[in-house]
């Protein structure tokens, strides 16, 4: 048979599962993929640069000392392409098999299904080698030539050390990849399509969360990796899998760096450290084989089991079974409980739309675990911040704690904001506008009761066991209580300025570069102040009080914002973003 | 005002020189048009003809280049709002939110529309029942036929009780039982005084259910008056006689025929 059916499928493939994230009607794939690549490369060429200033400005780099920092930085190099090539095939998760418009569309063509399968697969590869390739170019190039440019290298030397570290970056992106292709495969083989349909959703946010948390964790945990991990006998090191690759690296192009000249006049204590790095580094070389050993049995045993899941699940047409209604009652017990505290019907219709969209559509829920992870490795963070302070060790260790909170809370509540401005399904819009009575004020008042519900009250209930623990049982509740008001109070002022419908509108970026930094800055300065006040308050009694001016401010606010829109204004549905040469000031 | 429509009292819709442009290229050229209250005006034109721009206009959802559009005498532009809350719109494309159910979809249409929740409830159930597609009422709509989530559609054009629907191919994708029951209910809601508008292909509906027929090609009116007035002064048997007399350029037996040949090339 001829290879062009497959060559065509795959290209087929490959653009729809770019295309399938298209929010805006405006959107551009060329210039979405422009920028993205380029956001990648850039990332990648900064990272390198800043992880080699401790060579290049080091006046006594010694080989032995550049080999061992060499582990560090090498770790996370390893682990940023695998988690990062994770978290983009699990932001595809839906495109990772044959979905049911394939089935019907190409069910029909005389085209064998291996065909169709093959070429699927092939696409989902080459989507993966392309993110793994903008990714990983730069610091494959440029990072092993700015770690070795003082010391003696030949050429020869230091194109290994590009080779090497460009093969094993790949590998852990492939690691990465294959082991979310065999996750998804291995559930849909054991529970079945019908099961697998229903669960999918849950397991893809549950993946995306902790693979998130691991990526923003990865500078603390890198840190570790070189004092700790990487003693002999270390049963830690064979639990991480970019150690695997790292293992694989030093037995590939170790010994190029720790066995290089030393030169012959050397000060007596960059001698000393050389010598002391030289034993580090040997001590851990004994672990070096039985990880590389590892890496490639690993690599080598999760591509074959994704290949077989997707050959075995994939080996029908069959178009996934439509997902089953949930429970009737507990929707049911919802809406009762819902019309009674909610009376406006376009209210009402606003706030059971938002809990919908932000729970069942794709790209919301991607939205929703993205904050998620965010708010728990930045708790994660405000605990380590908490531990590690010197001055005032229980207070500053019980603000760490309680900075937890207020951290998850902003995070999601942000992202709650940024999931509000994407249109729940853009060619369905027109449903809601034509409806649509005039006035957004409704509308945006059932979105916020919908994420108050969902991104405040869920998470200040889920952590009260948390708090119950470290705290006393009283304590506890006051800070659930501060909670549910401070959250109120930032969900409140995140709402001002939207003039919008939500979830109905197309969807416009926002200036990130301008409004980024000074949200990431305000919100650093509020939970860390929030969390210090609440600690005073609970120190000294006056928690019912600061509850009580949280409650005065979420007041204010609201009275703002209720002046701020006692006037409709006019907004279009469907806003076109200014052309790319208009931003970049060239018309 | 609302009160009077209601009654068949109302000017209905009316279109006046609609024009509508993109990039120069006019696609709908000085469209007049009225639809009275108790009146199905059917909307024939071949693929391209403008329909649907038309259609899209009328509803507001597009603006049009030149030409204005009047329910009840006053500009729709002047209050949109106002006189969406009067419309119920079956657009061409069934597109719904997939991850709502039947059930959901249509209470958030009629929430927004602001029906008493008991009311909505009993309408919906029974909307449902009707189209025989209640014992689905709760699976996602990404997992409805095209006849399905059609019904969903018409469902939630009737929910608020219009005073003007626009129907743009409601047939499509409806099974034949259906077909008859969407028949039959325009018939009757235009006998209850609903001024309805209705945009199709099949010949065969627009005959039997419009009081008058307008036949767009190449985004102007080619024909605009009943069925049988337009069969005698085209001296034709049939609304689709005259039909192909007016926007048909080719033979369709030497098209059809042509096709075949190509369908049957070999190298």
């Amino acid at each position: 048979m001829s290879s062009e059916p497959r060559r065509l499928l795959t290209a087929h493939f490959l653009r729809r599962l770019i295309d399938d994230d298209l929010i805006s009607p405006n959107a551009d794939r060329h210039e979405s993929l422009s920028m993205f690549g380029a956001m990648l490369v850039s990332l990648g060429l900064f990272v390198s640069v800043l992880v080699s200033t401790k060579y290049l400005f080091n006046p006594y780099l010694t080989p032995a000392v550049a080999a061992l920092s060499a582990l560090f930085d090498r770790f996370m190099f390893t682990a940023a392409a695998m988690t990062a090539t994770a978290l983009v095939t699990l932001l595809v998760w839906d495109g990772l098999a044959i979905d049911a418009r394939d089935a019907s569309v190409l069910g029909a063509m005389p085209i064998r299904t291996r065909t169709i399968v093959a070429a699927k697969f092939s696409a989902l590869v080459r989507f993966a080698a392309m993110f793994a390739g903008a990714l990983n170019l730069a610091p494959s190039l440029i990072t092993p030539w700015l770690m070795a440019s003082k010391l003696p290298l030949s050429f020869v030397q230091l194109v290994l050390l590009i080779l090497a570290h460009a093969a094993v970056v790949t590998m852990a992106s492939a690691f990465g990849f294959f082991a979310v292709l065999a996750i998804r495969g291995l559930l849909q083989a054991v529970l079945g399509r019908t099961l697998f349909t229903r669960i999918a959703p849950a397991v893809q946010a549950a993946l995306l969360v902790s693979v998130a948390c691991a990526f923003l964790l990865l500078p603390v945990v890198a840190s570790r990796v070189s004092r700790t991990w990487l003693e002999p006998q270390s049963r830690a090191a064979m639990m991480a899998p970019p150690l695997w690759f790292v293992g694989l690296q030093e037995m590939m192009v170790g010994n190029i760096l720790v066995d290089l000249p030393r030169p012959r006049r050397l000060p007596a204590r960059i001698a000393e450290a050389d010598a002391r790095a030289t034993q580090l580094y040997r001590g851990a070389r004994p672990l070096f084989p039985s990880l590389a050993i590892t890496a490639a049995v690993k690599l080598t045993a999760v591509t074959v089991l994704a290949v077989l899941l997707f050959a075995w699940n994939n080996r029908r047409m069959v178009a996934p079974p439509p997902v089953a209604a949930g429970a009737a009652w507990l929707r049911r017990a919802i809406a009762a409980v819902a019309r009674g505290v909610i009376r406006h019907p376009e209210t009402q219709a606003s706030f059971f739309f938002t809990l919908q969209a932000v729970l069942r559509s794709p790209q919301h829920r991607l939205t929703t675990a993205a904050s998620l992870a965010f708010g728990l490795t930045a708790g994660v963070f405000a605990v380590a911040v908490g531990s590690a302070t010197t001055r005032g060790t229980a207070d500053a260790f019980a603000a760490g704690i309680l900075a937890v909170q207020p951290v998850l809370l902003t995070a999601l509540l942000a992202g709650f904001r940024h999931a509000v401005r994407m249109p729940a399904e853009l060619a369905a819009n027109w449903a809601v506008q034509v409806a649509w009575r005039g006035d957004t004020r409704p509308h945006i008042a059932g979105a916020k009761a919908a994420g108050a519900l969902l991104f405040i009250a869920v998470p200040v209930l889920a952590l009260v066991p948390f708090y119950w623990v470290m705290f006393t049982p009283p304590e506890a509740l006051a800070i659930a209580l501060c909670g549910l008001a401070g959250g109120a109070v930032v969900l409140e002022a995140i709402f001002l300025g939207y003039r919008k419908l939500p979830f109905a509108c197309g969807y416009l970026p926002g200036d990130v570069k301008t409004i980024g930094p000074i949200a990431f800055a305000a919100f650093v300065f509020f939970t860390y102040q929030f969390s210090h006040l609440e600690l005073a308050a609970l120190r000294t009694g006056g928690a019912p009080t600061f509850a009580v001016l949280l409650t005065g401010a979420f007041a204010t606010l609201r009275a703002v914002d209720a002046y701020r829109r006692r006037h409709p204004r006019p907004f279009e549905f469907d806003e076109m973003p200014e052309p790319p040469t208009q931003r970049l000031g060239l018309s | 005002m609302i009160g009077a429509s209601r009654n068949g009292g109302g000017r209905g819709l009316e279109a006046r020189a609609l024009t509508k442009r993109y990039a120069s290229v006019a696609v709908v050229r000085g469209v007049d048009l009225v639809v009275r209250p108790g009146e199905v005006i059917g909307c024939l034109g071949p693929n391209g003809s403008g329909k649907t721009t038309t259609v899209r206009m009328l509803t507001g959802l597009t603006e049009p280049s030149e030409g204005t559009v009047l329910h009840d005498g006053r500009n729709i532009y002047g209050d949109l709002v106002a006189f969406r809350r009067r419309i119920g719109y079956v657009p061409e494309e069934a597109h719904l939110y997939p991850f709502l159910s039947g059930r959901e979809y249509l209470e958030l249409v009629g929430r927004l529309r602001e029906l008493p929740v008991a009311l909505l409830d009993k309408k919906i159930v029974s909307l449902l029942e009707l189209f025989g597609i209640l014992s689905a009422a709760d699976q996602p709509l990404s997992g409805y036929s095209k006849g399905m989530k059609q019904k969903v559609l018409i469902s939630a054009a009737l929910l608020h009780d219009p005073d003007l629907l626009i129907l743009d191919e409601p047939e499509s994708g409806l099974d034949v039982t259906a077909v008859l029951v969407l028949r039959s209910l325009i018939m009757e809601l235009a006998r209850r005084g609903k001024a309805i508008l209705y945009s199709s292909h099949i010949m065969e509906s627009v005959e039997r259910v419009c009081s008058r027929v307008m036949v767009l090609h190449r985004g102007a009116v080619v024909a605009d008056d009943s069925a049988a007035n337009l069969r005698t002064l085209m001296s034709r048997d049939s609304l689709e006689a005259v039909f192909a007399e007016l926007v048909v350029q080719d033979n369709p037996a030497r098209t059809a025929s042509d096709i075949a040949d190509v369908a049957a090339m070999r190298v």
